[in-house]
């Protein structure tokens, strides 16, 4: 039993893929939708799915528009635009080797509506927990060089030492756990970096001396690291 | 007390100090005399180049180049000869009075060895990459290099004085202040000879004589620390007195977890940079002579720092 919306994924896939050749190509990313829909695939699987379907979705928008664009060339030219670009969406291991003709002609036909894929199929801005105050990220880089993490640790923005001891630093904003342990949160981060065994038995990572202050201000500059 | 890490570069143009104020004035005067000269020169080149006939006949004339070419330097550079040796002729080593506190510390790739002495020169304390004096008490420095030409340099404290290997050169420094003065190899000596720096701590005279007796004894600690120091091999070149650790070729670690820094002036000395020091000295300082211990597991290496740090 299939819920609406995955009937009106079918027909966008066929609409895609709409070549005689394609009818199966449509059936599998139907297939692959519906799982999502009816709830059989995994957390993570859900997520690419979704991720998958709204690229989908914003390809057939790409398609009408590659088809205005290119609607003084030939049928079967506009036929191959149209598969080469469900091929991009869908993953071009789905589709039937072509022959060179037929390559030649995807290119041709194919490559605006690519250009204008690019353009509507960019992905939504990630949300992002809120940034400390800029005082405290600036005083955490500080006590950061201060203190000497470099001698591990290869960070951004200090030349410095450049450790290779630990991990390097860099983005950690977005790391999701700590010493591959712990959730990455402020409070959770600013105990680590003062008295990581205390965490995370075995670690390399010593005890150091240091306020507990300086350990929140070095955890906020961290989490700001996010490029 | 700044920071040990803080402070690059060294504060040049900041003396603190009887031997090091006369280079700071000198250094000024040259640079405000050096700066009237070439503006002289430059008028004389607007003069020749824009100025009226009579003006170019004069500046072409004999009588122009016997007084600008030839009295105006012999004076300006006689005055400034004279004037430079009466100022600095109290830095000269030879003017020792016996008084002085005595150290001999000898340039090695890319760190320091210092030798307290007594006042007959024989050797009293070991210790490396810093040096301790008491505020206004004069130290007369014996420099010596193991290896390569070294130069020693405490801008704040002192001039500049090359390390020669063979030759036993004399510098004299003194700080008026209690405080932490950044020193730096100052002849280029290889790879790390940026991150060939020195630290001297001044302390008022009874924390001078506090500290003096703290460093007399031996090391007392144990602990799984040591035996991993001792299995690992770190003992081959290095000695903490109170154990077997009798190396000779690094520095002398008995007191390394009371010094400012770490590799030669360059680290704060905490259990992260001492840890991050003895995995991978190579990552920090490239080039250096200790290798890079990855053979430790985390536990271990923990151990390791930790015990090094308690060595004060």
């Amino acid at each position: 039993m299939l819920a609406p919306p995955v009937g009106i994924i079918g027909e966008l896939a066929v609409k895609i893929a709409g070549v005689e050749a394609g009818e199966a190509r449509a059936g599998l990313a139907v297939a692959f939708a519906a799982e999502t829909m009816t709830g059989e695939a995994s957390r993570l699987g859900a997520r690419v799915a979704a991720a998958e379907r709204q690229r989908f979705a914003g390809g057939a928008k790409a398609v009408v528009m590659g088809r205005r664009v290119a609607s003084h060339q030939r049928e079967e030219e506009e036929k191959g635009s149209g598969a080469h670009l469900a091929g991009t969406i869908v993953g071009v291991r789905w589709f039937p080797k072509r022959d060179a003709r037929g390559c030649r002609m995807i290119w041709k036909g194919g490559f605006a509506g690519s250009m204008l894929l690019m353009l509507t199929a960019c992905d939504p801005a990630p949300i992002e927990p809120p940034l400390a105050d800029a005082a405290a990220i600036a005083r955490g880089k500080a006590a950061a060089a201060r203190l000497g993490c470099g001698a591990c640790h290869d960070m951004p923005g200090i030349d410095w030492p450049k450790g290779q001891v630990g991990p390097p630093l860099a983005a950690f904003g977005k790391r999701g756990l700590i010493a591959g342990q712990l959730p990455n949160d402020l409070p959770l981060l600013a105990v680590f970096i003062r008295d990581a065994p205390a965490v995370v038995p075995g670690s390399a990572m010593p005890a150091i001396p240091m306020t507990a202050r300086e350990a929140r201000d070095i955890a906020a500059w961290l989490q700001s690291l996010r490029d | 007390m700044t920071s040990a890490g803080s402070g690059w570069p060294p504060a040049v143009f900041d003396p603190a100090g009887p031997y090091s104020e006369p280079v700071t004035t000198l250094a000024w005067a040259l640079l405000l005399g050096g700066t009237a000269v070439l503006l002289v020169v430059l008028a004389a080149l607007w003069a020749a180049l824009f100025g009226s006939a009579k003006l170019k006949a004069r500046l072409g004339g004999e009588r122009a180049i016997w007084i600008l070419g030839f009295a105006f330097p012999a004076v300006v550079l006689t005055g400034l000869l004279v004037w430079g040796l009466m100022l600095t002729s109290s830095l000269s080593a030879t003017r020792v009075t016996g008084q002085e506190m005595r150290v001999k510390i000898i340039g090695e790739m890319w760190w320091w060895r210092v030798h307290y002495q007594d006042a007959e020169g024989r050797e009293t304390l070991r210790d490396a990459n810093e040096l301790h004096i008491p505020v206004g008490t004069p130290v007369l420095l014996e420099l010596e290099a193991a290896d390569v030409i070294h130069s020693f340099w405490v801008p704040r404290l002192g001039g500049k004085m090359d390390m020669i290997p063979g030759r036993t050169n004399r510098l004299l420094i003194q700080a008026d202040k209690p405080g932490i003065y950044k020193g730096q190899c100052a002849e280029y000596c290889g790879g790390p000879h940026a991150l060939m720096g020195f630290i001297v701590v001044a302390h008022a005279p009874a924390d001078f004589a506090r500290w003096r007796a703290s460093r007399l004894p031996a090391s007392e600690g144990e602990g799984p620390g040591l035996s991993l120091f001792l299995s690992s091999g770190c003992a081959a070149c290095h000695t903490i007195r109170g154990t077997p650790a009798n190396g000779l070729a690094g520095p002398d670690l008995t007191h390394v977890g009371s010094r400012q820094t770490l590799g030669a002036g360059i680290l704060p000395n905490n259990p992260g940079t001492m840890a991050g020091w003895i995995a991978d000295a190579q990552a920090i300082k490239p080039g250096n002579r200790m290798p890079a211990y990855h053979q430790f597991s985390g536990e271990e290496l923990r151990a390791v720092s930790d015990y090094l740090v308690t060595l004060k």
